[in-house]
């Protein structure tokens, strides 16, 4: 289970184009020549990628920051 | 196996190793070894340090506990051997010098590695060992939520304590961190794949921005050292 | 900055120079310290500062001479402190101390001649030194001249606690032992006093024993070196009143010595050094500085201070009370520079000074990675230069920070969110969107060319176009020649951020477009143009339009009736421009607005946050910075800035731009609380200028709109509010929501039927949460981050 994304985010979005909830899976998050794993929801047919906006604004942040800091 | 010209940065099968040869060279420049001494490479991976070594008129034999090396360099005495380097097959007191490189940071225990060293080096035999460190307080890191389940990276005061506790006296240190820069900052990368200093769990595989904040918390490092066996 | 570099900086920094007490004092004794401990009523740690430097303090506390009475600075303000007494009621008052332990015993012996004061202070230090020390004195008791000091004047129990520290290092003290044998022994290279060898030798056998040294009778007289007390018998040195001559009368009782024990005792330290260096044979000369008494660079702005005069002791023989002590140390003013820190927000909010500062930035740009601390406190710097202004040896700590930042990015470290924003704005403003050159319409060629700078024209585009007209207007008669515009941005934000290449870049293709219309003289509203191009460009032909609409025959309105009156606020790049003060004086002048100077103006004026763009690497510093400057009087604000009048208007204050006086002075009221434009607006203001003005002038037209742009949207106000903190301009979300609408890449939340999509057009990446309504697109959130999603998306 992601640790970074509320379930009640995931249960309440759907991907429009396909018409289908959102599942946990990886998504490659990328910067400064830095890759990330991380476990997201996605819709499981397009692959399109959800991202709340606490954890842009929290933990992401926190990581572009340290990455600048290098 | 073609030796390739000394390379800034070369991931050697499994382990990545920041320098590549200019590092092993350095160490060869401190050591002042005479033509034939014998070498041990103790994590030797692929074996380029080994075949390097060879090159440079010194009696060679490697070790690695995964078997990514051929079993013999053709012409030559080098050889290597898949064995756990807290039981070296070798007998005590054989060799001049022991490189371990930037192997520390991936053994959870060091002290049977470093006693085996110890064992397989001749009296006044040295250790030549370099490898990622962290630059920040043993009690800041013990602090550290890592999100791994093992640590494996240590002070430089942790390392020189376990060196010296095996019987070693450290005659060189230096810092080398200005080569991670090469690296563009992708340790956090490298370890993710191959448990480079920290050991992860599969459940903790999750945690991938809070591990790389502890990393980057780290302040990772890069030392050369040598030290020499006493007695 | 090389080590080089860093070592001169550091150098104009003084504020770790000694005060002037110390400077003075030949034994540099640290009175301000002592003073502060009094002054808390810790006599004890008082006396352990006194100790430290004075090996005798019973003696020096009764009997100095106190040259450091005459430099310190309190002398102006009220009356020098009153330092011996308050030396003597440190020994009153604090406990007793042990003596500090001798180093580890080395196997050397000096001989001591002469126990006067230089002789029993060389034999302390080489003492404690670990030295073996032998004092030859002739007379029966030690102390030289202090022998005949009268027992009212100087207790000869105070002399003898004093020199009982001698006995603790196991000096020798021979008494009543004259000199009857002096040879040397080159082979050995030992001299022999009296049968006793020894491997060097200090004379400070006093003046009167110039004619008796049976040292001298081998020779007439002795050449003794003055900075290290050589002389030329190798292993032979000299000192104390032998070989100076300085007679002083003790101030307050009147008793004159012959000569300043404190000056004989530094002497005598002095040559102690020296034997020490030479028996460790090592030089005697290398990194001697400031000893002995010495002129001190430290400054220090007495203003802050109001005179205060010393309480006389109740005691008749002018001894202090503890009570009284802690008084008079109360008096000592401290002394220390920090004269930029006490007017720079900035140089405040680090907690230390220039020196350091300088330090640690140089520190951070050698390491292998910056810290997020460094690297925030190098950007934040506005670079206006007041500290180079206040600073007594005009240390410019923009100077340093902007040589860091170019550093930093030539070392590909620094972070770009620092300034992304700004070099994002800079690149729009030298696009298709905004640049424009053009002759004045109906003519090919300029006598003036007309540069409003990119914020203004984002702040009040109908100045712009006002300001365009009227000196077309005063400029009828220059004949076929016309007023040319130029819109565009001078690469300020690009120099800043210490992006060299860009800024040249920017420069290069303004000249360009300068030259081709015939490099005509360039008329400047931003005084930050002014000083980007007279930087890059030094052989240019520029003007502030400020001068020149002082010098124009304008017909200006009358607001003396108004009785308008205002605090002016020089832009921070107008510091060194006395020429656009007076002609912003002079024009207010005209008006009939009346002026209260705040007291930080014209060359000593502030930056208001925009500078350096110091609001976008530390927001709240340059809150913090607006807020200060807004409290400093009660008057409204005028400005011929745009930015500054934007920062101090957004945060409250009544503020004017020159320009309103001129264009509005019929709705002054409303101008000058009016809410400055947010961001979207003001990338806006700037197309539409160009787009307005480019079809009503010159009859041509603007690029067909972007298909994002035909994206209508909406917002609730507090929307409004939040897309503006978080720098996320309209153009953004349009470019989103048209993403996710005709490739439809969205979320879609049945709970409450809102979208949710995002779009990374180069570097950020936008989420936009909308509604539809009727044809437009409601905002309902919106938030980015930097990190890029990689991800296939099957269409």
């Amino acid at each position: 289970m992601s640790q970074y994304v509320k379930p009640e985010d995931v249960e309440n979005w759907l991907c429009h184009r396909c018409q289908v909830p959102l599942v946990i899976r990886p998504a490659r998050i990328e910067y400064m020549g830095n890759a990330f794993p991380v476990e997201l929801p996605r819709c499981p047919k397009c692959g399109l990628v959800f991202i709340p906006e606490y954890l842009a604004l929290g933990k992401m942040s926190e990581v572009e920051q340290a990455l600048e800091d290098k | 196996m073609p030796l390739t010209n000394q390379t800034t940065d070369c991931f050697i099968g499994h382990k990545p190793h920041p320098g590549g040869l200019n590092l092993t060279q350095t160490c060869l420049n401190l050591l002042a070894l005479p033509q034939n001494a014998r070498v041990l490479d103790a994590g030797c991976g692929s074996g380029q340090t080994v075949a390097f070594l060879n090159q440079n008129g010194f009696q060679v034999q490697g070790i690695d506990q995964r078997k990514v090396f051929q079993s013999f360099l053709p012409g030559s005495n080098a050889c290597f051997v898949n064995a756990d380097w807290v039981d070296i097959p070798f007998p005590d007191d054989t060799y001049d010098v022991v490189f371990a490189e930037c192997t520390f940071s991936t053994i959870p225990s060091l002290k049977p590695h470093l006693n085996e060293i110890s064992r397989v080096l001749k009296p006044k035999g040295k250790l030549a060992f370099h490898g990622l460190y962290s630059r920040i307080e043993a009690d800041t890191m013990s602090k550290l939520k890592s999100g791994c389940s093992s640590l494996n990276i240590r002070t430089r005061k942790q390392l020189t304590a376990s060196i010296v506790e095996a019987g070693f006296e450290i005659f060189h240190w230096e810092d080398q961190s200005w080569r991670l820069k090469q690296n563009g900052g992708n340790l956090f990368q490298i370890n993710w794949k191959n448990n480079l200093f920290c050991d992860q769990s599969e459940d903790n595989k999750n945690d991938v921005f809070d591990f790389f904040l502890s990393v980057a918390q780290l302040k990772i490092g890069y030392y050369l050292g040598i030290a020499v066996k006493g007695g | 900055m090389d080590q080089k570099q860093l070592r001169v900086y550091e150098d104009q920094c003084v504020q770790e120079h000694a005060p002037a007490c110390t400077a003075t004092c030949p034994l540099h004794v640290d009175v301000r310290g002592f003073c502060a401990a009094i002054a808390e009523g810790d006599f004890n740690s008082a006396v352990k500062i006194y100790k430290k430097t004075v090996p005798f303090p019973g003696i020096i506390s009764s009997l100095c001479d106190q040259p450091c009475i005459a430099a310190c600075l309190r002398k102006e303000i009220g009356g020098s402190i009153a330092i011996r007494s308050l030396e003597k009621s440190i020994l009153n008052f604090g406990g007793t101390t042990e003596p500090p332990r001798a180093f580890p015993a080395k196997p050397r012996n000096i001989a001591v001649i002469g126990a006067g004061i230089s002789g029993l202070t060389a034999a302390h230090d080489l003492a404690k030194k670990g030295y073996r020390v032998t004092i030859f004195e002739k007379e029966s008791e030690p102390g030289g001249i202090l022998r005949n000091v009268s027992n009212q004047i100087l207790n000869k129990e105070i002399i003898r606690q004093d020199l009982s520290i001698l006995a603790v290092y196991k000096v020798e003290m021979l008494l009543s032992t004259e000199i009857n044998f002096f040879r040397y022994n080159p082979e050995e290279k030992l001299f022999y006093v009296n049968e006793k060898p020894f491997h060097a030798v200090y004379t400070g056998i006093g003046a009167t024993g110039k004619i008796s040294s049976p040292i001298l009778l081998e020779k007439n007289q002795l050449n003794v070196d003055p900075s290290t007390g050589m002389t030329e018998m190798e292993g032979v040195f000299a000192g104390g009143s032998l070989v100076y001559d300085f007679p002083i009368s003790h101030p307050e009782t009147g008793f004159s010595l012959s000569h300043s024990l404190i000056q004989s005792m530094a002497d005598g330290r002095k040559n102690a050094l020296s034997i020490d260096r030479y028996l460790q044979n090592v030089s005697l000369t290398a990194s001697r500085v400031n000893e002995g008494s010495y002129q001190t660079r430290l400054y220090t702005n007495l203003k802050y201070y109001p005179p205060l005069s010393m309480k006389k002791p109740q005691n008749p023989d002018g001894v202090f009370n503890a009570e009284e002590a802690l008084q008079e140390a109360k008096r000592c003013i401290q002394c220390e520079c920090m004269e930029c820190v006490k007017e720079c927000v900035y140089l405040r909010e680090y907690g230390s000074y220039p020196k350091r500062y300088v330090r640690e930035i140089y520190n951070n740009l050698s390491i292998v990675s910056g810290t997020r601390v460094k690297n925030r406190m190098i950007n934040s710097c506005s670079l206006c230069g007041l500290c180079a202004e206040i600073c007594p040896e005009n240390l410019d700590m923009g100077e340093v920070c902007l040589g860091a930042r170019q550093t930093m990015v030539e070392q590909k470290r620094m972070p770009p969110s620092a300034h992304d924003f700004a070099l994002t704005d800079l690149r729009f403003s030298n696009s298709e969107h905004f640049s424009l050159y053009k002759h004045q319409p109906g003519t090919d060629a300029s006598s003036l060319l007309f540069f409003p700078g990119c914020q203004l024209c984002a702040s009040a585009p109908d100045y712009v176009e006002k300001l365009y007209k009227l000196l077309i207007d005063q400029n009828k008669h220059q004949g076929k020649k016309g007023v040319g515009l130029a819109l565009g941005c001078c690469g300020a934000p690009a120099e800043w951020a210490g992006q060299t290449q860009l800024f040249e870049e920017t420069q290069q293709k303004f000249r360009t477009e300068y030259q081709a219309m015939g490099s005509p003289m360039l008329l400047v509203a931003c005084s930050t143009c002014l000083q980007m191009f007279r930087k890059n460009y030094p052989e240019i032909n520029i003007q502030s339009l400020w001068v020149y609409l002082n010098e124009m025959a304008l017909k200006l309105p009358d607001l003396s009736a108004s009785g308008i009156s205002i605090s002016i606020h020089d832009p921070c790049t107008t510091r060194h421009e006395n020429e656009i003060h007076a002609s912003v004086r002079s024009l207010l002048d005209k008006l009939g607005v009346l002026v209260e100077e705040l007291p930080l103006a014209r060359n000593m004026t502030e930056c208001c946050g925009y500078g350096g763009l110091m609001w976008l690497a530390n927001r709240s510093l340059s809150e913090k910075v607006v807020a200060r400057r807004i409290n400093q009087n009660k008057y409204d604000f005028l400005t011929y800035c745009a930015m500054c009048h934007d920062f101090f208007a957004k945060s409250g204050k009544p503020t004017y731009h020159l320009l309103d006086f001129l264009f509005q002075p019929d709705s002054l009221e409303k101008r000058k609380t009016t809410k400055p434009a947010g961001y979207s607006f003001r990338r806006e203001n700037r197309a539409r200028l160009k787009s307005k003005l480019l079809s009503t002038l010159w009859g041509g037209t603007m690029k067909e709109p972007e298909p994002y742009q035909k994206i209508q949207i909406t917002m609730s106000d507090q929307v409004r509010e939040l897309l503006e903190e978080r720098m996320i301009l309209d153009e953004d979300v349009q470019k989103v929501i048209f993403n996710a609408e005709s490739k439809n890449n969205k979320f879609f939340n049945a709970k409450n039927g809102n979208f949710l999509a995002y779009y990374c057009p180069t570097t950020v990446t936008f989420w936009v949460e909308y509604q539809p309504q009727g044809g437009k697109y409601h905002v309902v959130n919106a938030y980015c981050h930097r990190m890029t999603i990689e991800e296939e998306v099957q269409e």
